[in-house]
């Protein structure tokens, strides 16, 4: 071993890309920031830079109808997040990752997740 | 190191992103700041792979005073020693006020192969916090 471990670092381009968008519903103004990985996409949406919980979903060969999640951090009575990553992981057949922190609110998520479709048909290369 | 970066200054959550080379071995590094954690992806396969919360405690030792200390839990993939160690030592160049959520995925996990990635990670974290320079790494933190 040579003593110097930097000379064998060479920058290249990054695989990984970030996509971020902005809405205003229903009176909250609601980042997106998504993370693009190799066939899966990591999605954080919420109304402060706050990352509270965390859950993953995936199509299976086995349950054809839902996808398969569960939640990995954060409260596990929340379940918004999971159902947010099921959904999104049936639409797009990849492996998802929700961090949702929204203001719980009956009308608000069915909104969220309509913008998230919509973008993803708009942009469909960011996820 | 040059890397091309693409940071958004408009969305609350700023981050950064670099990939580097190192003896042949692609690595994709990402780092998204929260306000309540930093969120940090060391990658060689491009996907998420384990996923490791580091948390900074101290710990209060009446012969010491006070320790910083940092906790590894793994919340899923690969609960092994080696896991906790990398995610600890990758942290700990971090020198984090708020825990720290890595995910990790190497093919190498040998020393040589994991502390030429710690300075490629410190500038990728500090660009993402939004100081732009680069620090130079010190040997001491390469050596230890």
């Amino acid at each position: 071993m040579e003593g110097n471990d930097e000379t064998n670092v060479e920058s290249i381009h990054p695989l990984i890309s970030v996509h971020n968008f902005e809405d205003n519903i229903l009176g909250n103004q609601i980042y997106f920031h998504v993370i693009k990985l190799s066939e899966s996409f990591h999605i954080c949406v919420g109304t402060a830079a706050v990352m509270k919980n965390m859950a993953v979903a995936m199509q299976t060969k086995y349950n054809k109808g839902s996808a398969s999640g569960n939640a990995l951090f954060g409260d596990a009575g929340d379940t918004v997040s999971l159902n947010m990553a099921q959904k999104l992981a049936q639409k797009t057949g990849k492996q998802v990752f929700v961090s949702c922190s929204v203001p719980y609110d009956q009308n608000l998520i069915p909104l969220v997740e309509k913008r998230i479709s919509d973008e993803i048909k708009s942009h469909p290369q960011h996820f | 190191m040059a890397a091309p970066v693409s940071s958004t200054s408009k969305s609350p959550v700023s981050s950064a992103q670099v990939a580097v080379n190192v003896k042949g071995q692609r690595t994709d590094i990402h780092c998204s700041v929260f306000t309540d954690q930093l969120y940090v992806i060391v990658t060689q396969f491009c996907k998420l792979g384990t996923l490791v919360q580091v948390k900074p405690e101290t710990v209060v030792d009446d012969m010491e005073g006070t320790t910083p200390v940092l906790t590894a839990k793994v919340l899923f993939g690969n609960d092994e020693p080696l896991v906790h160690v990398i995610s600890r030592r990758i942290a700990a160049s971090l020198k984090p006020s708020k825990p720290v959520l890595l995910a990790l995925s190497l093919k190498d996990t040998s020393r040589e192969a994991v502390f030429p990635l710690l300075p490629a990670i410190q500038s990728c974290v500090a660009r993402a916090q939004g100081g732009n320079s680069a620090q130079p790494i010190s040997e001491e933190v390469l050596v230890r």
